[in-house]
């Protein structure tokens, strides 16, 4: 981990006001929401009440698109990389920036519901819920980091974001397929079960990729059936990061004119 | 700064001696250094390029054709070449940023992307850019921290290289945007020198930098050059080159076409430009003619109170003005037309339209 690069990671951030009105706007949002929520009722508290843990994906999107694409773009990444620091170290450090930044946001914004719903409800104050959203927040903060970091080593500037909408667009055309596929087999009697097997694989992953997602409900129990989603948050955050890595060494920096 | 200690030296001296030994490291080429990032440096035995091949767009362009040369530790190699010679990719190849299709390039013996490789150099690229929301000391603290330098000296040591290149400290905390290009060149002149490099590639140093910047480049190079810095410099200003630079080679289509010892006296001709005060004297531009005809000079042009003369070669000039005092002809100036680079240049170009 290279400390540099962390820092300037998210100093660059700060010195774009765009990205910091977005990211104020992704903050007060949902705590403006969640306010009005208790105000109306103080009492109860359930999964439904707290912003969903999804809201890290949206910070860490903020923070992540370009974060390598950018530096590219610039042309400075290949002074960074002039010095002695391995890709492994710039990328892995980029990585964790991000993620850490993010999870921080975004587990502030857990913290801030936390307090409005302890005002309304001292009850509240020791409620698993908030540690459980906010566990999961971080999580999901570093695994779609991970795959961030990626999309923005194999483009320049902002176009991960393109990537990223291709990417779940596919989705979106793959589960469309899928289905006509399950229905036009089903209606014409067919054995459909391969069908059925092998989109659901597919769709499961497009999920771990998009949204990494581990249920700390599940997890704190200690059941077998939160080992699928960690084994499969950490050969993302793994797999990505490698490809990262790869693509960089692989790829050519030079002044020369085209 | 790096720490350099000779084998026989005092190797078992303690971290607190490093400091010192960083501030008093004055020889590039000694026989085995450490730096103040912990890291042990090899010996410097130069750089060696073998016979490289660059293209791009799949082959269709050839921007180095089977290069090959030697850089030796403390030399100062000028490159010399139209636009679009494969100058810019030649040092980029020696920075690790560009892969050659075929040869080797070693910088004292790794590879030039090896981290221990990329610990002792530093690089100037011609169109430089920037973190633009960066000030210039936070640019230059962010290149310290990169290269592995203590934090203990990082204030003191990019304050220190920002003088150096003579940067008004009323604008290091001035973001880089605010920035003009002479300043911008020179914050990343500064940059190339943070950590101490053993070997500085620079690619136009003092592109689009005032008069004043053009100086303090060139003595700044005679500087780190008097301190042992190996220095590959390419420029187009050709009296930069002949000032500073021990050898010049001439890159034409991606091949070395011609190398020149700029130390090596060589008798070739020159062209001067010779005034004379012409009212303070009687004598006349036929007067000057004879004395010239008589040291068998060109006259290529004459004037009431100047000429233009071509001489065989410095042993003539000094006889020409020899003769022309002895005459009494009020001479107020003699200047060399061209350098001698600019004269190699010139020839070099008129052989290759001529072939």
């Amino acid at each position: 981990m290279n400390r540099a690069v962390c820092i300037t990671t998210w100093r660059e951030f700060k010195a774009n006001k765009v990205r910091v009105i977005l990211l104020t706007l992704l903050f007060l949002g949902p705590i403006v929401m969640f306010t009005l929520q208790r105000c109306s009722s103080p009492e109860a508290l359930n999964a439904d009440m707290l912003s969903h843990p999804m809201m890290a994906s949206f910070f860490t999107l903020l923070w992540a698109s370009g974060v390598i694409g950018r530096e590219v773009q610039n042309g400075t990444i290949a002074l960074v990389l002039a010095r002695p620091i391995t890709i492994a170290n710039y990328v892995v450090s980029k990585w964790f920036a991000v993620g850490f930044a993010a999870s921080l946001c975004s587990v502030e914004a857990v913290f801030c519901e936390h307090i409005i719903s302890a005002v309304n409800c001292p009850a509240l104050l020791w409620a698993p819920e908030f540690l459980g959203n906010g566990l999961e927040r971080i999580i999901l903060c570093f695994g779609t980091a991970a795959f961030l970091v990626f999309l923005s080593s194999l483009v320049s500037g902002l176009k991960d974001l393109a990537l990223l909408a291709g990417f779940g667009f596919m989705f979106v055309l793959y589960s469309a397929f899928a289905h006509t596929v399950y229905q036009l087999t089903s209606f014409l009697h067919f054995d459909n079960n391969f069908a059925l097997y092998f989109g659901r694989i597919v769709e499961n992953l497009f999920t771990a990729i998009l949204f990494p997602y581990v249920p700390m409900s599940v997890f704190l129990t200690g059941s077998y059936f939160a080992y699928g989603p960690v084994i499969a948050l950490f050969t993302l955050i793994t797999f990505c990061l490698s490809s990262a890595i790869w693509v960089l060494t692989h790829r050519e920096f030079s002044y020369a004119a085209d | 700064m790096r720490a350099l200690e000779e084998v026989t030296g005092s190797n078992n001296d303690s971290a607190n001696n490093d400091s010192a030994i960083c501030d008093s490291a004055a020889s590039h080429t000694a026989a085995i250094a450490v730096d103040c990032a912990g890291g042990l440096l090899k010996p410097s035995s130069g750089i060696v390029v073998s016979g490289i091949t660059k293209t791009y767009k799949g082959g269709k362009v050839k921007a180095l054709n089977n290069l090959s040369l030697e850089v030796k530790p403390g030399e100062a190699l000028g490159l010399v070449g139209p636009n679009g010679a494969g100058k810019t990719t030649l040092l980029s190849c020696l920075m690790g940023f560009l892969n050659v299709d075929s040869g080797s390039i070693l910088v004292d013996g790794e590879a030039p992307d090896a981290l221990v490789t990329r610990r002792v150099l530093g690089y100037l690229p011609e169109r430089l850019t920037f973190d633009r929301w960066m000030t210039g000391r936070d640019y230059m603290q962010y290149h310290h921290e990169l290269a592995g330098m203590p934090e203990a000296t990082r204030k003191l040591d990019c304050e220190a290289l920002l003088e150096k290149v003579e940067l008004h400290p009323s604008t290091w905390s001035v973001a880089v945007k605010k920035y003009s290009r002479g300043m911008l060149q020179r914050l990343g002149f500064a940059q190339a020198l943070v950590g101490n490099p053993r070997y500085l590639l620079l690619d136009e140093p003092a592109s689009g930098m005032d008069p004043h910047g053009v100086m303090i480049v060139r003595q700044l190079l005679k500087t780190l050059k008097e301190d042992g810095l190996t220095i590959l410099l390419n420029s187009h200003q050709l009296d930069q080159i002949e000032k500073v630079c021990d050898r010049v080679i001439f890159i034409k289509s991606g091949t070395v076409s011609r190398v020149e010892d700029l130390n090596e006296k060589v008798e070739q001709e020159e062209h001067l430009l010779i005034r004379w005060l012409a009212s303070a004297t009687a004598l006349s531009k036929d007067d000057f003619g004879r004395v010239a005809q008589k040291e068998c000079l060109t006259i290529t042009e004459i004037n009431s109170d100047f000429a233009r003369v071509s001489t065989a070669g410095s042993a003539a000039t000094v006889n020409l003005i020899k003769a022309l005092v002895t005459a009494n002809f009020p001479i107020s100036e003699v200047r060399p037309e061209d350098t001698r680079l600019e004269r190699l240049f010139i020839n070099s170009s008129q052989e290759e339209r001529s072939a």
